[in-house]
C-alpha cells in the first residue's frame, strides 16, 4: 500500500486552494483503489464529463471501477471534468489533466473510458481529451496516444461523436469488459498497431468503431446506409446484457467521496429494465428486458454495503421500483438493521398506491416528504397516446389516500410537446391540479389539517424524442412552440379555483432543443460539437454555463441546419444513423406503436402480456416468465 | 451514556479536506467501526459528537480533538455501572480500522462527569508555521530579505502593541494581537512556532498574527503553509497553566505556563 505522508499530488496547495472544493481533484477516498502503476499491464481510467460531485454519484463508474480493480492485472482509476474555476488555471499554467488516483496525466494511460450520461456533456468530452493533450479527432491520433472509447445510454446513438472516439463498448458492462480488456493486453503484448486492434476488437460482441463503418447519405441529406468498410466487421452491433443480475459483479465497497455528492447514499440496484412500455421513454426500451435481483442477494448486499461504507441512507434504485415482484418483503427485511442503525431508506419512482404509501408511511416523515405522481400528460387521450397507464382515478384515488394519510405537498410532472398534443390536452394540466387540491379539501377536515394546506407544484419538461422509442420518427416541437405551450397551461393553473395553492415551474428550452438535435443526429455533428468547444462552449448542461448562441454559431459555421435532426417527422422507411445498433426492441415493433400511439390506443406492459417487441432476442427476465 | 475524547492526526492529502467534510467523515466512521455512539432525540437524529475547533483546508495537523457520547464500549455494554476503566485502546484500534490512513486516532480519554465540551474548554493553539514566496509575491507582499527574518520577527514581537483588523460576522474590528501571543519563535530557515490565544472569543489566527507582522491584513489561506501541533484547555487548578485537551493535569511534563502578562 502507499503511504499517505508522501503521497504526491498533481496540483500544488496553492494552486488547490485557489479552487473551489479542492477534494474533487484529490482522490484518497474511503475505497479509492491505490496499485503500483508498474505491476500491471493495463492502466484504465474512467473519464466522467462533468464535475466530480455528479460522476461520483453514478453507479456504472462504482460497478467499472470496482471489477476492473478486482483484476491484478489493471488498475483503474477515475478522472472528471475539472470545474471552470480548475480549467482556466490548468490552462494558465499548462497543467495536463490527471487522475484522481495516481495523479499522474491521462496521456499515460492505455484506454480511457467515457460515461455518456447525456447529450449536453460532449463539449466536456472535449475539453477532458483538450486538457489532457489527446487529439480530439480519433483520426489524429498516433500509437503513442490511449484508446479513447465511449459507454453509457448516448451510445445507442453515438454517431454526433463518433468521430472523436475509437470505439464504443455497447450495453451492461459486466459481460463484456473482462473480454474487451484481455484483448487488449494481448494485443498490447503482441505490439498491434492501434489501427490493428481496432480490427479485432470491432470484432467482439457489443463493441462498435465508427471508424470501421461508412456512412453514406441521399440528396435529401438523410442517411442511405451504414456499412462495414472492411470484410468480417459486423453489419449490427448487439447491445451486453446480463443474463443473471443475482449472480453478477456489484460493487460492495463503493468508494465514499468526502465531499456531498448529488447520490450520498448507497445504491442498491433491484431490478434493470422495465417492464412498461411508455412511449416516450429511452430508458424504457434500452434496458429491457424486466430483470429482477433475488431478494436474499439484495439484503446481504445492501446490508454490506451500509457496513463497508458507514452511509446513512440507502437508495433502492430501478426505473421504476413499484414492479420489484417482492417490494414489500423487501423493505420489511432491511427495516429493522436500518433503524438500529439510524439508516434512512429511500424508495424513488414508486407509483403511488395504498401499498406504497404504506410504505413511505414507515421510512419516510411524512411532514416533510411530499409524493410525485408523474402523469406526464394532461388528458387521458394524451395519456393513452404516450401509453402511460396511469388513470386520472389511480391519480385521484392515491392522492386522496395520501391526504387521508397526513401528506400534503403533491409534486407533478408533466411534459409538453408530445406528439398530437392539442390545447385541451395542456388545459387537462391545470384540470387535474385543481381536481387534487379539491380532493384535499373534500376529504381533509379543517380541524385536521394542523394549520397546514395542500401544496401542489407541477413541472413541466419539454419532450424531447430519443432514439429507440416508438416516438423516434416524431418532430420535436420549436422553442416558440413550447413557449407558447407554457403559456396555454399557466393560463389554465389560473383559472383554477384553488390556484393559490398550485406552483406551477418550467425549465427552458434551448438546451432541449440542443438535446434534441444530438439524440437524433448523425456523423455530421461531430464538426459541431468541436466548433462550440472552440467557441467556448462547455457545462452545457448546466444553465449558468449553456449558452445557445455559441451553438448556433458553430451549426451556421458548419452548414448544419439543427431544425433537420429535431423539427422533422421522418417517414416510415427512413434509414436512421442509429439503425446499426441493436438494443433489443425491433424498429417494427416501434413502428407499430407509433402507429398506435397517433390512434390513441394503449398496449399492455410485460407483466400482462407481451407486444413482441424484439427483446426476447436476449432469453431472459420477463421474456421467459 | 460514557463521554470519549479522542484525539486525531490529519496528514498527506486529506488535508484538503474541510471541517464539514471531517464532521461527515466521522459520522460515516463510527457506522463502519459499529461505534455505539448515541443519538440525539427528535425528528431527525444525529450523532453526539463534537470537534473541538475547524482546521483551516489545506492545514496539517499533530492532534485535533473530537467528543463522542458512546451507549456502550466496544467489547462491553455499558448497562452496569463501569467497575474498571474501559480498555480504549480496543476503541482506538476499532476507529483506525476503517480510518483513512491519513486520518489516525492517536489517543482517548473518558471524560469525567461535568466536564466541558473540547469545543467550549479550548483556550489556547500551537502552530508550525512558514510561508509560501510564491503565493505571496503573486499577492505583492515582500518577506524581509534571506536571514534577517528571524531577527525581524523578534523585533516585532519586541513592540507594545500590535493592532490588526480582524474580520468578524458583525464586520471589521481593530484589536491588539500582543497579549494573546504566547509563545512565538522563528527559526533560521523561516519556521515559525507559535502558541496563540484560541477559543470562541479573541481567537488569533497564525495568518492573522503574520499578516501584521508583513504590515498586511489577514494573508489569504494559501500563503502559509499551516500545521497545528496541539490545541490546548486551561488547567482545572492552576491560573496561566495550560494543557493538551488531552492530558494528565498531574503530568508536569505536559504543562505549558503563560507569560505574567496574561
Ligand atoms: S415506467 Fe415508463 S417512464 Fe418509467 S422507466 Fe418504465 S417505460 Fe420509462
Ligand atoms: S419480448 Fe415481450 S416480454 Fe420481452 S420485453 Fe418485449 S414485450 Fe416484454
Amino acid at each position: 500500500m502507499h503511504c499517505a505522508a508522501d503521497e504526491h499530488l498533481a496540483l500544488t496547495d496553492a494552486q488547490l486552494l485557489s479552487v473551489e472544493k479542492p477534494e474533487r481533484y484529490i482522490g484518497h477516498e474511503v475505497h479509492a483503489v491505490y496499485k503500483d502503476a508498474g505491476a500491471v499491464d493495463v492502466r484504465y481510467c474512467i473519464c466522467f464529463p462533468d464535475v466530480y460531485d455528479i460522476g461520483m454519484s453514478n453507479l456504472a463508474i462504482q460497478i467499472i471501477y470496482g471489477m476492473l480493480n478486482e483484476r491484478d492485472d489493471v488498475w483503474c482509476e477515475r478522472a472528471c471534468a475539472p470545474w471552470t474555476d480548475l480549467e482556466c488555471l490548468m490552462r494558465k499554467e499548462q497543467i495536463p489533466l490527471f487522475a484522481l488516483e495516481s495523479q499522474d496525466p491521462l496521456r499515460e494511460f492505455d484506454i480511457l473510458g467515457f460515461t455518456l450520461q447525456y447529450e449536453l456533456c460532449y463539449t466536456n468530452v472535449l475539453q477532458m481529451l483538450d486538457l489532457a493533450r489527446i487529439p480530439l479527432y480519433a483520426k489524429d491520433r498516433t500509437d503513442c496516444d490511449p484508446l479513447i472509447m465511449g459507454g453509457g445510454p448516448c451510445t445507442y446513438n453515438p454517431e454526433p461523436v463518433a468521430d472523436f472516439f475509437d470505439f464504443f463498448y455497447i450495453g451492461e458492462a459486466e459481460t463484456g469488459f473482462h473480454e474487451m480488456i484481455d484483448l487488449y493486453k494481448e494485443a498490447k503484448r503482441d505490439g498491434l498497431s492501434r489501427r490493428d486492434f481496432l480490427r479485432r476488437v470491432a470484432r467482439m460482441p457489443g463493441i462498435y468503431v465508427p471508424s470501421l463503418y461508412d456512412v453514406t447519405y441521399h440528396e435529401d441529406g438523410t442517411v442511405r446506409a451504414v456499412t462495414p468498410a472492411e470484410e468480417g466487421i459486423p453489419a449490427v452491433i448487439e447491445k451486453e446484457l446480463v443474463r443473471n443480475l443475482s449472480d453478477c459483479y456489484y460493487p460492495l465497497k463503493p468508494v465514499v467521496p468526502f465531499i456531498r455528492v448529488a447520490q450520498d447514499r448507497v445504491t442498491l440496484e433491484i431490478l434493470r429494465g422495465c417492464i412498461r412500455g411508455c412511449r416516450f421513454c429511452q430508458a424504457g426500451q434500452l434496458y429491457k428486458p424486466f430483470r429482477e435481483r433475488d431478494i436474499e442477494v439484495l439484503i446481504r448486499w445492501g446490508i454490506a454495503m451500509l457496513e463497508n461504507t458507514g452511509h446513512e441512507e440507502i437508495t433502492l434504485s430501478s426505473l421504476s421500483s413499484s414492479d420489484y415482484s417482492s417490494l414489500a418483503e423487501l423493505v420489511e427485511c432491511l427495516i429493522p438493521y436500518c433503524n438500529e442503525h439510524h439508516v434512512n431508506i429511500s424508495l424513488p419512482s414508486l407509483r403511488i398506491d395504498a401499498f406504497s404509501l404504506d410504505v413511505m408511511r414507515r421510512i419516510q416523515d411524512i411532514k416533510k416528504s411530499s409524493l410525485t405522481f408523474a402523469p406526464e400528460a394532461g388528458s387521458q387521450r394524451l395519456r393513452n397516446v404516450i401509453n402511460k397507464g396511469l388513470s386520472e382515478d389511480d391519480i385521484l384515488r392515491g392522492a386522496r389516500e395520501a391526504f387521508l394519510g397526513g401528506w400534503n405537498k403533491v409534486k407533478l410532472y408533466f411534459m409538453l410537446g408530445i406528439p398530437t398534443e392539442t390545447e385541451e390536452d395542456l388545459a387537462g394540466i391545470g384540470d387535474i391540479a385543481g381536481k387534487i387540491c379539491t380532493e384535499y379539501f373534500d376529504h381533509v377536515p379543517k380541524e385536521e389539517r394542523g394549520g397546514r394546506s395542500v401544496e401542489v407544484t407541477a413541472s413541466s419538461s419539454f419532450f424531447v424524442p430519443k432514439p429507440f422509442t416508438p416516438f423516434q420518427w416524431a418532430a420535436m416541437d420549436t422553442r416558440e412552440m413550447y413557449q407558447e405551450k407554457v403559456r396555454i397551461v399557466k393560463r389554465s393553473i389560473a383559472s383554477q379555483v384553488n390556484q393559490k395553492r398550485i406552483r406551477y415551474t418550467y425549465h427552458m428550452s434551448d438546451a432541449s432543443v440542443l438535446e434534441g438535435v444530438f439524440a437524433r443526429g448523425d456523423r455530421r455533428l461531430s464538426s459541431a460539437v468541436l466548433s462550440a468547444y472552440r467557441k467556448g462552449a462547455v457545462y452545457d448542461a448546466w444553465t449558468e454555463h449553456f449558452d445557445m448562441s455559441k451553438w448556433l454559431s458553430a451549426f451556421e459555421e458548419c452548414g448544419i441546419d439543427p431544425a433537420f435532426y429535431a423539427h422533422r417527422e421522418r417517414p416510415k422507411e427512413e434509414v436512421f444513423p442509429w439503425d446499426h445498433i441493436r438494443c433489443g426492441v425491433g424498429k417494427e415493433y416501434l413502428y407499430r406503436e407509433w402507429e398506435r400511439a397517433k390512434r390513441g390506443l394503449e398496449s399492455v406492459n410485460c407483466h400482462d402480456g407481451c407486444v413482441q417487441c424484439g427483446a426476447a432476442f436476449y432469453q431472459t427476465g420477463c421474456c421467459v416468465r | 451514556m460514557i463521554r470519549v475524547r479522542i484525539r486525531f492526526e490529519k496528514k498527506g492529502p486529506v488535508r484538503f479536506i474541510g471541517h464539514l467534510d471531517v464532521m461527515r467523515y466521522f459520522q460515516k466512521v463510527m457506522r463502519r467501526a459499529k461505534i455505539d455512539i448515541a443519538y440525539s432525540e427528535g425528528y431527525s437524529p444525529h450523532q453526539l459528537m463534537s470537534f473541538a475547533m475547524p482546521l483551516s483546508v489545506g492545514a496539517t495537523s499533530d492532534a485535533e480533538y473530537a467528543d463522542l457520547t458512546l451507549r456502550s464500549f466496544p467489547g462491553r455494554t455499558m448497562d452496569d455501572p463501569p467497575r474498571e476503566a474501559p480498555d480504549l485502546s480496543l476503541l482506538i484500534a476499532r476507529l483506525n480500522d476503517v480510518m483513512h490512513e491519513g486520518i489516525t486516532v492517536t489517543d482517548a480519554c473518558v471524560l469525567p462527569e461535568g466536564a466541558k465540551k473540547a469545543m467550549t474548554a479550548v483556550c489556547a493553539c500551537g502552530w508550525r508555521v512558514s510561508f509560501r514566496p510564491d503565493v505571496l509575491r503573486n499577492e505583492d507582499i515582500t518577506l524581509p530579505a534571506e536571514g534577517s527574518l528571524r531577527q525581524a520577527f523578534l523585533a516585532f514581537l519586541d513592540r507594545p502593541s500590535i493592532p490588526a483588523l480582524k474580520k468578524t460576522k458583525a464586520g471589521e474590528k481593530q484589536i491588539d494581537l500582543r497579549p494573546f501571543i504566547y509563545e512565538a519563535d522563528c527559526s533560521d530557515d523561516g519556521v515559525f512556532t507559535l502558541l496563540l490565544k484560541a477559543g470562541s472569543e479573541d481567537n488569533v489566527k497564525p495568518s492573522l498574527l503574520l499578516g501584521a507582522f508583513l504590515g498586511k491584513n489577514e494573508l489569504p489561506p494559501a500563503a502559509l503553509v499551516l500545521h497545528r501541533t496541539q490545541i490546548y484547555q486551561a488547567h482545572p487548578e492552576r491560573e496561566r497553566v495550560i494543557l493538551p485537551l488531552i492530558a494528565d493535569p498531574a503530568d508536569a511534563s505536559s504543562l505549558k505556563m503563560l507569560p505574567a502578562t496574561v
